[in-house]
């Protein structure tokens, strides 16, 4: 029962028109344009041709072919974008402490109503990365959460290795440092005896017998990540683990993004001297009991890292209301001192930097994809909902067809 | 508004931050500078966080940021041996990790505030503890802005870990990567080694390994292998007893390696060894300040017991030793020395065991361990002498930066309003020359005489003749102060006893299920335990089970205890909330019914067999009702009357009407009151006139005193009254039948007549008060805290309270002596040990509680007198008194303080122990 | 610092008669039409004059909160411990007679939370361990001891239906039950028939008046009086279903507390006019029913539509589940501004049976109030600061 309605859903949020796809424009009237690379524009308009932005701005005449989509009581923004995320999936990780080798790509499914849910709350793409349990997790791909099969869905099929230093229960931190300093050794090991049997090759050349030695699959991923050919996830669940991973990533020269827990705050300096991006909980506004005073603290990680000038992106989860609605997240930082500017950046702009999608996704530009967000008002305000969601041109999700969100709205049973 | 926030946080975040450059200037009133000698009223100068001078004077340069410690002393900080961060017991999964860093471990955000009020400045920290090689130790400081000037060495020692604990290591999963059906994970398997041999076997073959650079080492532990056999890093090994001391001194001596040891509990068996090979080694104290001392003060094994003289054996030995505190949490490293000092080891060489020698065992003498020229200022500024009992750590300096700064919560104390403070026990202080005696309950003697005859104290005071065969001690310039008692302590169940000797019965809440053989009838009296706790100075113990039943109370009297009395009091547990309550009292009404049965009937008996007897007072329903006539008299007016008694007695209840008739006529009053084993005592209230009889009854005749209180002023006569025999009631006791003997509750009849008390452990407020209620209002019993948790928040409910070593409570956001604080509002407070154990560390609890702010008086008195009284047996005890028991403790300077030594220690008159040093 | 700042402000003792005058740009009273320039006049913990520029009087102290809106202070209908845990009486099933306020740490961690986030009166019941679990206490989140904060000692009495008494109590596999005490009831049903075998006896009971009271009897004859509210925790329809069944068989006043599939019910809790503490399904994933039905969003706005006196609950223990937020997504999801506010101030406070003393400002009320830097319903605007009684609990200046 579940599942058909499930597809259904599916199948209505697709059957948006195919405009802006081809040749044939698609234009939006819109009552606001939150572009997030520059100022709003107030009664503007958008011009969209094969997927791509064309122009963007006030009193463009339109195309006489062109389909328009009337938005003129509506605020249009770029998709949200989820830096990291481990929904989605099966499982979130492998059972066993070191496994480089394996990829979310692999793992993701389609139907899973996380990208139903993302859709509907407005995120059009997102970073599926192992989670958090595993020293070194595996792979993880970029999609958006439109299509039918994974790969239909994929942006970018492995686009980083997820390492965590939370040791495992049971075991110490140093226990967990040391292993993964012996991960990376033999790796380095490896590749420099695999380039001396390579050079030591051509000495036997002639007799056909010595075929040039190959480098073992299960070595690929993190050889590629140690020759700087592919970036680590890195998960820090305290402080002390962010000047770690800084120690390692200058030992083994590899490039990171720090994913970051709670209780790394006291080491905002630090990241911000070392120039890191860094992806916040979901929890980023939570309640500390200051041992020293004996008294309920409240912690605002966005505030903190925004002193310390920390580029950082905006995470969700399903673990509390709040933290599951990108709006609600930017809205609480809002809240708490953050300028509304820079709260939106973190949920659009900078996340596409971190996932190295900046060229296409996370502002409203001449030439970026048409990945936008019709609003009914002020992305802020609790009253509002994504009423049409625009991936690559074409509108992806209309409210007004979303059936399942009328029945959970409605209360018949 | 954010600008605010923000100001919060950074606030929150913020550690006290020292402006960096220009000249410090400290004026110290001591400085104990370990290199040279002490420097009174002196100067350190420190520039960028070294110390650039040190000298005699008073005079500072000019320009420079003056420190006034004039009426501190300042010592160079501490150095102890410490954990990583985390759960303790998680762990490598290999044996031997030689590529496992401690410095991993440690989080330099943390504050170490607990440390640092301890006065530790630097610390190096081992990695796990539980498997053979553990990893690369660290040396880092516990303060500091500058992060890297933090860490002293990233990586010293390899840290191997000989003994019981290693050779039982957790079993391990190794799983392959990735696993496949020719290579599926393993399961769960056993680790090798688990025999001293497989350790030294494991060890050569990692040797042999890091020198052959095919073998499947990882890179990293092999070259830190390699710096070891080359003799760049030191093996820091854990040995705690003699033979793996020995066996791994001589694997050195064949391998070659530098060698430190750790927990050489058992060094004192292998000075000569240490001497020769130049061996230092670091001495692991199995005590905790504050905490009661669990098993056998954590030995390996059972059998073994440390020597506690070791740390003076040491110091005359030449080994270079240093001192750590055990390592789980931080403790007060000052307050052991003390402790050291207390076992003969010499000031100077304690303090030095805490800072010079462990900077030598670490190769960090250039930068800490003394306050010279050149080195960190990493100082530690003290109220006052370095290991006296009153001084207390006033601030902490790291690299020049003050990093620990007591704050005036951290001195916190604060009084409690209780029932009412005791009586009788205000100290006169007379000035009187002879021996220093302190009574506790008459104040000091300075100097005086003490004469004991047969076990009992016959004198005590200036002078008198002494009988010719007197055993003389000459006792000058000692203190006497009353034998201690341990008002609660399970010693004599040792941790390998079986676990029904020290569990009692099973706890419901607030009732005793089942209660067990009296302590006494479980232990060996001539347990060497005792002996020692004897020898420590303490002479009475009440031993109790760990759960709900009957306490014990032994007197220590050499090889062998004597039992004082074998039911001493009952232990049980109080619960909160209603339910704990209505058990109690259900419980309590149970009991209560039992006793008046076995009451009535013993009572009944009785009359049956005087009945036959023939003897007067037949056939009376009890010993008190009925009439009693008889004269009264009061002297200072020579007035002669009649006095007439109606009595009723029911339970230990009287009531009934009192006659008094003078020449000018006679008035009748109401007459209430208790009658508890022969005692009676009466009073009757009218308008203008009070007037209280008490009297003891013999049989059928009452002797005792009529205080008569009229418009104001007091009367006192003395009265006689005889009960007239009246014709016997046809038998009614022949008649009763003996009641159903119930071993459980027996005990209670001694508390229910008042004879012995009951220690309940009750911890939260709310079951404080159904204490109260249960036995105060609803019974009238005595009774005593255990170990109470929140005693000072109820403390106007507290009758009295024995505290384990751990009397510390997080108060008013510090932490608060709750010992202190109640004693401080007049609730008697005992110190007891608490343990299987540690009963002979008694002294270090009550040394610690005058260090964090109790009165030593109140101190002593809380081993001595109060223990005494809540165990209702203050004639025998807890004073030095004529009638006492002759139990005196001889001690260099006042018993309550540390650093002063047990000369002589003397029980029921003989003596105990007598000290061999001088 | 901020600490010793705090203390100070915290600190101030309550003189009588002296009287503190509030100034705040706007004022929700929630008993009429906001007030702007509202200024509040407070003595001895209660509001002696609320409205717009009253005149304040000779040597009142003036605390002027600038541009802040001020609105009642928060009530929740069920606070839960999430810290400190709930009290269950773990060795019995049916335990009428145990109070919360005997357990309760007036200093608990969450109430100094709660706080923070603008809630100044809270139930805080027993757990859902057990079928009847005691007595739920109302008090301030905020005082120097619990017997100034306590509002009503014996409010309701905490009752669970559903099968929430039934977790862990099935003995181990191969261990015969009769080796150790083995904890019913073990099913549904089970719940259902202790909780009436309880109130048939508590009947009889009443009937007979033995001469030896029986405390737990007394209070169950209490609640079959209609005397003392009944708080039934039931998340699932059934077991609201269920609880309806017994609530109509012992003639009780009954409230529901969670709740959280009432969605399937609203038509028969409006008829039956039985006021809901509810638990708010806002946010995806979560899946509250047993055919693993989405949650409901609508939930809030279809009780509320159809007249059931309806509460919202906090959707946990995170700072983005606060009551505040709850009412922002009720209005998300449909609900009237009214409505919303009316759920975390007025209606709680009714539910509760303290209406008369919180939950509007008016004269005569206690002086709670929270001050925030906007619209309660705007998530971009934050607590600034928290009144109980009159004195301020919470001020994030000094934080």
């Amino acid at each position: 029962m579940r599942k058909t309605a499930l597809i259904l859903g599916l199948a209505i949020a697709f059957a948006g028109p195919a405009a802006g796809r081809g040749d044939e424009s698609l234009v939006i009237k819109a009552g606001r344009i939150i572009t997030v690379s520059g100022e709003d524009i107030a009664d503007g308009v958008i011009v969209i041709r094969a997927g791509k932005i064309e122009a963007v701005g006030k009193g463009i005449e339109v195309p006489w072919d062109a389909k328009v989509l009337d938005a003129t009581k509506q605020v249009v923004m770029p998709g949200f974008i989820e830096a990291h995320t481990f929904r989605g999936v099966d499982r979130a990780n492998e059972n066993i402490p070191s496994v480089p080798f394996v990829s979310t790509f692999d793992s993701v499914n389609p139907l899973a109503p996380y990208f139903e849910e993302a859709l509907r709350q407005g995120i059009t793409a997102m970073f599926v990365a192992p989670g958090n349990g595993n020293m070194i997790g595996g792979q993880g791909c970029i999609l958006k959460p439109v299509g039918s099969i994974t790969e239909s869905m994929t942006l970018v099929k492995n686009h980083a290795l997820k390492i965590s230093l939370d040791p495992r229960p049971g075991m110490s931190r140093m226990a967990h440092l040391a292993a993964l300093r012996r991960e990376l050794d033999d790796v380095v090991d490896y590749l420099k005896d695999l380039d001396e049997k390579k050079r030591e090759v051509p000495t036997a050349a002639g007799s056909p017998a010595a075929p040039p030695p190959e480098m073992e699959i299960k070595r690929e991923v993190m050889a590629k990540f140690l020759q700087g050919k592919l970036a680590a996830f890195v998960y820090c669940p305290t402080s002390a683990d962010v000047l770690r991973a800084i120690e390692l990533s200058k030992k083994y020269k590899f490039k990171m993004k720090l994913v970051l827990g709670r209780d790394t705050w006291r080491a905002a300096d630090d990241i911000a001297r070392e120039k890191l991006e860094v992806i916040l909980p979901p929890d980023m506004i939570f309640w500390e009991t200051d041992e020293e005073k004996h008294e309920e603290v409240l912690r605002v990680l966005p505030a903190i890292f925004a002193k310390a000038g920390v580029r950082f992106a905006f995470q969700t989860d399903d673990s509390s209301t709040g933290a599951a609605y990108m709006w609600y997240q930017a809205g609480a930082a809002v809240r708490y001192g953050l300028p509304k500017a820079e709260a939106l950046r973190a949920a659009t702009r900078t996340p596409a930097e971190i996932l190295g999608l900046d060229p296409r996704f996370g502002t409203v530009e001449k030439g970026k994809d048409a990945n936008l967000l019709l609003l009914t008002g002020d992305p802020l305000d609790a009253r509002t909902w994504v009423d049409r969601v625009i991936v690559e041109g074409a509108v992806v999700y209309e409210r007004s067809k979303d059936a399942k969100l009328q029945k959970i709205l409605g209360a018949e049973k | 508004m954010f600008r605010i926030l923000l100001a919060g946080l950074i606030l929150v975040a913020g550690t006290p931050q020292e402006p960096s450059g220009g000249v410090i200037a400290i004026k110290a009133g001591r400085i104990h500078t370990v290199s040279g000698p002490v420097i009174e009223n002196g100067i350190i100068l420190i520039e960028n966080g070294r110390i650039t001078d040190v000298r005699a004077g008073t005079e500072v340069p000019a320009g420079a940021r003056v420190i006034d410690a004039s009426r501190q002393t300042v010592i160079p900080g501490l150095i102890d041996t410490a954990r990583p961060e985390g759960d303790p017991n998680a762990d490598s999964n290999l044996t031997v990790a030689p590529d496992v860093l401690a410095i991993d471990g440690i989080d330099v955000f943390k504050a170490n505030r607990d440390l640092l009020a301890c006065g530790v400045t630097t610390v190096m920290v081992t990695p796990g503890s539980r498997r053979l090689l553990s990893g690369q130790c660290a040396v880092v400081k516990t303060g500091g802005a500058d992060r890297d000037a933090r860490v002293l060495r990233r990586t010293w020692g390899m840290r191997v870990t000989l003994g019981e604990i290693s050779k039982n290591p957790p079993g391990i999963l190794t799983p392959p990567i990735p696993p496949s059906a020719e290579d599926p994970i393993r399961p769960l398997k056993r680790q090798y080694p688990s025999s001293r041999m497989g350790q030294f076997a494991e060890l050569r073959r990692l040797f042999t390994a890091a020198r052959d650079l095919k073998s499947d080492l990882p890179r990293a532990a092999r070259e830190a292998v390699q710096e070891v056999l080359a003799g760049k890093r030191p093996l820091a090994v854990s040995a705690r007893t003699a033979d793996d001391l020995i066996k791994v001194m001589m694997f050195a001596a064949e391998t070659g390696v530098r060698l430190v040891l750790l927990d050489g509990e058992e060094s004192d068996k292998v000075t000569d060894l240490l001497v020769q090979r130049k061996i230092p080694v670091w001495i692991r104290s199995a005590l905790v300040p504050g905490r009661a001392i669990d098993g056998d003060e954590g030995c390996p094994v059972a059998e073994y017991r440390r020597n506690p003289e070791l740390p003076a054996v040491l110091g005359t030995s030449g080994v270079a030793f240093a001192l750590q505190s055990a390592d789980d949490g931080p403790s007060d490293l000052l307050l052991l020395a003390a402790y050291a000092g207390r076992s003969g080891l010499s000031p100077d060489a304690a303090l030095r065991a805490v800072t010079l020698t462990p900077a030598e065992i670490l190769g960090v003498t250039d930068r800490v361990g003394t306050i010279e020229k050149g080195k960190d200022a990493d100082l530690v500024f003290l109220s006052g002498p370095p290991l006296a009992s009153g001084s207390a750590v006033q601030k902490v300096m790291i690299g020049g930066e003050i990093v620990f700064e007591r704050r005036p919560e951290d001195d916190l104390t604060y009084a409690v309003t209780s029932r009412a403070k005791p009586g009788g026990d205000k100290a006169e202080v007379v000035a009187i020359r002879g021996a220093r005696i302190l009574t506790v309950t008459q104040g000091i003697v300075p100097e005086g005489l003490v004469v004991i005859e047969d076990g009992k104290i016959a004198y005590v005071g200036r002078q008198r003749p002494l009988p010719a065969k007197a055993k003389i001690i000459e006792a000058a310039g000692l203190t006497a102060s009353p034998g201690m008692i341990d008002a609660h302590t399970y010693l004599g169940f040792h941790v390998d006893a079986t676990e029904s000797a020290v569990r009692g019965g099973r706890v419901t809440e607030g009732a005793p299920g089942t209660t067990i053989a009296p302590p006494s009838e479980q232990i060996r009296l001539d347990d060497p335990v005792f002996l020692e706790a004897a020898e420590a100075g303490i002479t009475a113990i009440l031993v109790a089970p760990d759960q709900t039943g009957v306490c014990s109370l032994l007197k220590l009297e050499g090889a062998k205890a004597t039992v004082a009395r074998d039911v001493a009091a009952v232990k049980m547990f109080a619960g909160g909330g209603t339910p704990g309550y209505v058990a109690m009292k259900d419980f309590l009404a149970r009991a209560r019914k039992y006793c008046d049965e076995w009451d009535g009937y013993d009572r009944a008996q009785k009359e049956a067999r005087e009945a036959s007897k023939g003897a007067p007072g037949a056939g009376k329903p009890d010993a008190l009702s009925g009439t009693w006539k008889g004269n009264f008299e009061i002297k200072e007016q020579n007035q002669r009357g009649e006095i007439t008694l109606e009595l009723k007695l029911s339970g230990t209840a009287v009531t009934g009407t009192m006659t008094a008739t003078l020449p000018g006529g006679a008035t009748t009053h109401g007459a209430k009151g208790t009658f508890i084993n022969g005692d009676l005592k009466l009073e009757t209230e009218a308008t203008g006139t009070k007037s209280i009889l008490t009297a003891r009854i013999d049989q059928d005749s009452m002797k005792g005193k009529l205080e008569i209180e009229a418009e104001g002023n007091k009367h006192t006569a003395t009265f006689e009254a005889k009960r007239p025999a009246v014709p016997a009631a046809a038998g009614d006791a022949t008649e009763r039948k003996e009641p159903r003997k119930d071993e459980s509750l027996e005990p209670w009849r001694k508390v229910f007549r008042r004879e012995i008390p009951i220690l309940v452990a009750a911890r939260d407020v709310s079951s404080i008060e159904n204490a109260a209620r249960v036995f105060e209002k609803d019974y009238v019993l005595d009774w005593v805290l255990l170990a109470p948790d929140d005693a000072d928040y109820a403390a106007a409910r507290v009758p009295g309270a024995i505290f384990s070593p751990d009397f510390f409570r997080i108060r008013r956001g510090a932490t608060a002596n709750l010992a202190e604080a109640l004693a401080a509002g007049g609730v008697p407070v005992a110190l007891s040990s608490s343990s299987v154990s540690g009963t002979r560390h008694l002294p270090l609890a009550v040394g610690h509680a005058a260090r964090s702010g109790l009165d030593g008086n109140e101190a002593l008195k809380a081993v001595t007198i109060h223990p005494a009284r809540m165990l209702k047996i203050e004639s025998r005890l807890g004073s030095l008194e004529r009638g006492r028991d002759g139990d005196v403790v001889l001690t260099t300077g006042d018993p309550y303080d540390l650093s002063s030594r047990v000369r002589y220690v003397l029980s029921s008159g003989k003596i105990v122990f007598e000290s061999k040093g001088q | 610092m901020a600490l010793a700042a705090l203390l100070v402000i915290l600190g101030r003792p309550l003189v009588a008669g002296e009287v503190t005058a509030f100034k705040a740009a706007r004022a929700l009273t929630g008993s009429g039409a906001p007030i702007e320039a509202a200024v509040i006049l407070v003595e001895n913990g209660k509001i002696l004059a609320i409205g717009p520029g009253l005149k304040i009087p000779e040597g009142a102290k003036v605390v002027d909160l600038g541009s802040a809106t001020v609105m009642p202070g928060l009530v929740d209908a069920n606070l839960v411990l999430w810290l400190d845990g709930m009290d269950n009486e773990e060795a019995r099933e049916i335990s009428p007679e145990f109070r919360v306020l005997d357990g309760l740490n007036p200093k608990a961690r969450d109430l100094q939370r709660a706080v923070q986030t603008g809630v100044t009166t809270a139930f805080i019941g027993p757990g859902n361990r057990n079928v009847i679990g005691g007595l739920g206490a109302v008090l301030k989140t905020y005082g120097d001891s619990l017997r100034q904060m306590v509002v009503q000692e014996e409010a309701a009495l905490k009752a669970t239906v559903g099968s929430g008494p039934t977790i862990g109590n099935y003995p181990p596999r191969g261990i015969p039950p009769v080796n150790f005490y083995a904890r019913r009831p073990t099913t549904r049903m089970g719940v259902t028939w202790e909780f009436r075998k309880a109130f048939i006896d508590a009947a009889k009971y009443a009937g007979e008046r033995p001469a030896r009271p029986d405390p737990a009897k007394e209070i169950l004859s209490r609640a079959l009086a209609r005397k003392l509210p009944v708080r039934i925790a039931a998340s699932r329809a059934v077991d609201i279903e269920s609880a309806l069944r017994l609530a109509e068989e012992f003639k009780l006043a009954i409230v529901f507390e969670e709740a959280e599939e009432a969605y399937r019910h609203v038509g028969l809790l409006a008829q039956r006019k039985v006021a809901v503490a509810l638990r708010p399904t806002f946010q995806p994933g979560r899946v509250w029913a047993a055919d693993g039905s989405e949650p409901r969003y609508g939930t809030f706005t279809a009780l509320a539509a159809a007249g059931v006196p309806t509460a919202l609950l906090t959707g946990g223990p995170g700072e983005g589940e606060s009551l505040l937020a709850m009412a922002a997504f009720a209005v998300r999801c449909g609900a009237t501004r009214e409505q919303a506010l009316a759920a975390i101030t007025k209606t709680p406070a009714e539910i509760l049976g303290v209406a008369d003393r919180v939950g509007s400002l008016e004269k005569g009320k206690d002086a709670d109030f929270v001050a925030l830097s906007g619209d309660p319903l705007d998530v971009t605007s934050r607590v600034e600061r928290v009144v109980v009684n009159g004195r301020t609990a919470f001020d994030r200046t000094t934080k």
